[in-house]
């Protein structure tokens, strides 16, 4: 088998939610002598975006998503140890994700913190309706980290909790030591401009996409 | 200088455009309705006929003499004595006085008698007083009076109700267990509305409103439309209205089917021939705001998806139009400017037969 029908494989039995083959084709992946990166970048992570862009064409829905993001999670497994041995320095780094203080609205949020780990990213999940004061004292303890912070807001009434975030953090001279990316229904990307964070992203799927490019 | 209107937000702010602007927006917003339903795009004349109506200078606008429709009230008398948190403006007045009020001084066509929780399963534990109530409101009025709530099946799961919450097994990656949820709890939630709609009946109600069907995603929806079908055998004159949540049928199960088709992804023009199916009167289309667009594009995508749900429906559609749906900002009292405008498209150039 070429490299190249490795990879397919990898990225269809993430199309088709298929947990035990993704499993299979990651350790034949491996036993072929392709790197975890390689992996990730060429057939998982290829297989996760046709994944998102089926979700948000309606072709797919919630239950679907989220089982390819097991099994993205099951090759994940697999391919954690090997991405420390590969050097990766800290891996791509860690997410903390919350949602809004005053918003309990998480669907969007829990499939966030899904795809962000499947994508490698270590998730410190805060849960819902969080004070920015809790945010200050996790980015505190992970300061000289690659750290990347990852807020949902649904309403616009807990939308505006946003800007408060942003001024907190640049008051506590915390701002650089974070990337800072909002989401949810009302969030814009003027919105994002306005309030001086990093960026937002139109569903889970494209979220993990620009994660990936902020920590680059 | 160019000219500018006034006009709205999504979120109700006041900005003002040049005709150049808001045909841009009603083209863009129109342009995203035909792709993401996969429906015609308006004409040019229509495109200038919603350009007109946004643009006359009037602070409100009405339809054309002759072009009246039918005015369906949901919320109940909640709208009187309900506070600004639910969309009232704090009249203290009993349900009678608002229904009466709805009927002799709002120029109500029908109304609908609804709980203060207005959502069904509430309605069980008080469903004698509700009985009652809706005997006095007929005894008093000439309009038909419906009974109506939210199926909101959100209600059924932990920590509200028996069924373990979908979200939560999702997130466990149990996805098998979350869709044998959604499943129990659609069967309880037709059930539920049956029952509470027999006894409804039997005070004198004119009918149902399904208010915001498929809230809860596509379970809701299928719990709804079997409830329709289950009163529609019962009691084949019955007046049934149903009303959507949202203008896409969420796929929280994604698999569930009514009548061979799936639920999950559903457009308006898709959901009305459901309903028709499952024996509805009336169906009621939704197409939700966007806060960050302007009036204009809102505009252009609403009547875009309407006009194509009233197209495919062989029931009459009464077009859901408040706040933050039908191209009406999002504020719990929607300015008039946008109402008014956000109506007569849909009459004139929709073709809604009721709003």
């Amino acid at each position: 088998m070429s490299k190249q029908e490795i990879l397919d494989n990898l990225r269809d039995a993430i199309i088709t939610q298929n947990i035990n083959g993704t499993v299979e084709a990651t350790k034949a992946a491996l036993a072929a002598g392709i790197s975890a990166v390689e992996a990730i970048d060429g057939g998982l992570a290829m297989g996760m975006k046709i994944v998102g862009d089926k979700f948000e064409a309606a072709e797919i829905y919630l239950p679907q998503i989220m089982m390819s993001a097991k099994a993205m999670n099951a090759a994940m497994e697999i391919l954690t140890p090997e991405l420390a041995k590969e050097k990766v320095g800290e891996g791509v780094g860690m997410a903390i994700t919350y949602v809004q203080e005053g918003d309990i609205h998480d669907i969007g949020h829990r499939l966030v913190s899904t795809m962000l780990g499947a994508n490698g990213f270590k998730i410190l999940d805060l849960g819902v309706d969080v004070p920015n004061e809790t945010l200050v004292e996790e980015i505190k303890k992970n300061k000289g980290g690659k750290v990347l912070l990852v807020g949902s807001a649904l309403m616009t009434t807990s939308m505006l909790g946003q800007k408060d975030t942003v001024e907190i953090l640049k008051e506590e001279g915390l701002r650089d030591s974070v990337k800072i990316m909002f989401g949810g229904a009302p969030v814009s990307q003027k919105w994002i401009a306005e309030i001086g964070a990093d960026a937002t992203a139109e569903n889970a799927a494209d979220a993990a996409r620009v994660a990936l490019g902020l920590m680059k | 200088m160019t000219t500018e209107h006034m006009l709205r937000m999504g979120d109700g702010k006041r900005v003002y455009l040049t005709k150049e602007q808001i045909l841009t927006d009603l083209r863009d917003g129109m342009a995203d309705a035909v792709d993401l339903g996969d429906i015609p795009e308006l004409s040019g004349d229509e495109l200038d006929k919603l350009m007109d109506i946004i643009t006359m200078p009037s602070r409100m606008v009405g339809v054309e003499a002759g072009m009246e429709v039918p005015v369906t009230h949901d919320i109940g008398t909640i709208r009187l004595d309900g506070d600004q948190g639910n969309s009232g403006v704090g009249i203290p007045s009993s349900r009678l006085v608002g229904c009466m009020v709805h009927e002799r001084a709002f120029g109500a066509d029908t109304m609908e008698l609804g709980h203060i929780d207005y959502s069904y399963k509430p309605v069980k534990p008080v469903i004698a007083q509700e009985m009652q109530t809706m005997e006095v409101c007929q005894q008093n009025m000439v309009i038909p009076l419906l009974y109506g709530a939210m199926p909101n099946m959100g209600l059924y799961y932990t920590p509200d109700g028996p069924f373990e919450n979908p979200g939560d097994l999702m997130k466990a990656f149990k996805i098998q267990e979350a869709q044998e949820s959604m499943e129990h709890a659609a069967k309880h939630l037709t059930r539920d509305i049956v029952w509470i709609m027999q006894r409804m009946m039997a005070s004198g109600a004119d009918g149902v409103n399904f208010d915001t069907i498929g809230a809860a995603g596509d379970g809701d929806m299928y719990a709804s439309l079997h409830a329709i079908e289950a009163l529609r055998k019962q009691y084949p004159d019955m007046y049934i209205e149903a009303g959507m949540a949202g203008e896409l049928m969420l796929g929280l199960h994604g698999e569930m089917a009514y009548d061979g088709t799936v639920l999950a992804g559903l457009w308006p023009h898709q959901q009305a021939p459901l309903v028709a199916k499952a024996g509805a009167n009336i169906f009621g289309p939704v197409v939700n705001t966007n806060t960050s667009k302007s009036f204009a594009w809102n505009l252009g995508r609403a009547v875009t998806f309407i006009k194509a749900a009233v197209k495919a429906s062989s029931i009459p559609c009464h077009v859901n139009m408040g706040m933050g749906v039908g191209g009406i900002p999002m504020l719990e009292t929607p300015t008039i400017d946008a109402v008014s405008r956000a109506s007569k498209a849909m009459v004139e150039l929709a073709g809604v037969d009721g709003i």
